[in-house]
């Protein structure tokens, strides 16, 4: 879902940019104040897991293909603020090096695919502490997780639209009925990997942390 | 702590193992912009090193592949950790 250069106009890729800037600024702020240190390595694997794991499209049916965001995964894991800093690496690192998703659109790939996911994946985080079914809390991530793409397909669309390049009316509707299919895959992946990794425990300990 | 890390790390191997079977069907996006028609002309000409994952000239190949997954994340690696201890050092300086 990266979008290319030449895809939005000017007025609709700045205004990304800004939205996501001022995410970031505003997030490298509170996080410089409260970073734990055991999560830096964890900052690192989870930044390469979740790069690695965007290479891999599976396929959706209709000669079509997805890929992870893994946005959810990541603030499940590591809190919202260090799951945008490390997300914001990923997308800089795949428009610098690999030119996939535009420069220009960077903000806006950046706040679709990541800022976005990682706010939901907060929210499904907190749910950990009240929550003490396993069943339920894997319920509400991969929730999170189809959320977040179907969310980012929408958002893509917008975007889209508003620069003038096809009515929304015409890409919302393929869009979301293709990211509806992905965000399947998304929902799997994502609560398979929390459960790999016990997600829901470290989730429970930082809440009950943040209570003491 | 640790086993945590190290599932990290055997979780990363899995998607290397994985990446020859990766599809390379267009994505949603793609596919939806493709079939409509729409997208300009790129306002921008940059060249990337590893232009979409393969080597600059080369065609795409499972090598080409991997050796850019290896690339990227070694580099997306080093940038995460960077940021993290630059993050905590200023949080110890600060307070």
């Amino acid at each position: 879902m990266h979008i290319p250069d030449g895809y939005l106009s000017p007025a609709v890729w700045a205004t990304l940019d800004g939205i996501s800037a001022a995410t970031v600024g505003i997030t490298v702020k509170k996080v410089s104040r409260d970073l734990d240190s055991s999560k830096v390595s964890l900052m690192g694997l989870m930044g390469a897991f979740v790069f690695a794991a965007q290479m891999v499209n599976f396929p959706v049916g209709g000669g079509t293909s997805g890929h992870l965001l893994g946005s959810v995964l990541m603030a499940s894991l590591l809190g919202v603020g260090p799951a945008i800093l490390v997300m914001t690496v990923v997308f800089v690192v795949q428009a610098l090096l690999f030119g996939d998703g535009g420069l220009l659109v960077l903000g806006a790939n950046l706040f679709n695919m990541g800022i976005v996911g990682c706010l939901l994946g907060g929210a499904a985080r907190g749910v950990a502490g009240r929550l003490n079914s396993e069943i339920l809390y894997s319920l509400a991530t991969g929730a999170a997780a189809w959320i977040a793409v179907v969310a980012g397909a929408a958002l893509t669309s917008v975007e889209i639209g508003l620069s003038g390049h096809a009515p929304l009316a015409v890409i919302l509707a393929p869009m979301l009925a293709v990211h509806a299919v992905i965000g399947v895959g998304e929902a799997l992946i994502t609560v398979a990997a929390m459960k790999f990794l016990s997600v829901r425990g470290i989730a429970r300990a930082a809440q009950v942390l943040r209570k003491v | 702590m640790k086993n945590l890390l190290e599932k990290l790390v055997l979780l990363v191997l899995l998607v290397l193992a994985l990446l020859p079977f990766a599809s390379s069907h267009p994505d949603g996006l793609e596919r939806v912009v493709h079939r409509l028609g729409i997208g300009g002309a790129s306002p921008v000409s940059y060249a990337a090193p590893l232009p979409d994952y393969n080597l600059p000239g080369g065609g795409s190949s499972p090598a080409a592949s991997l050796l850019s997954a290896l690339a990227g994340i070694a580099l997306t690696l080093v940038l995460c950790v960077g940021m993290g201890l630059y993050l905590r050092t200023k949080r110890n300086s600060d307070g």
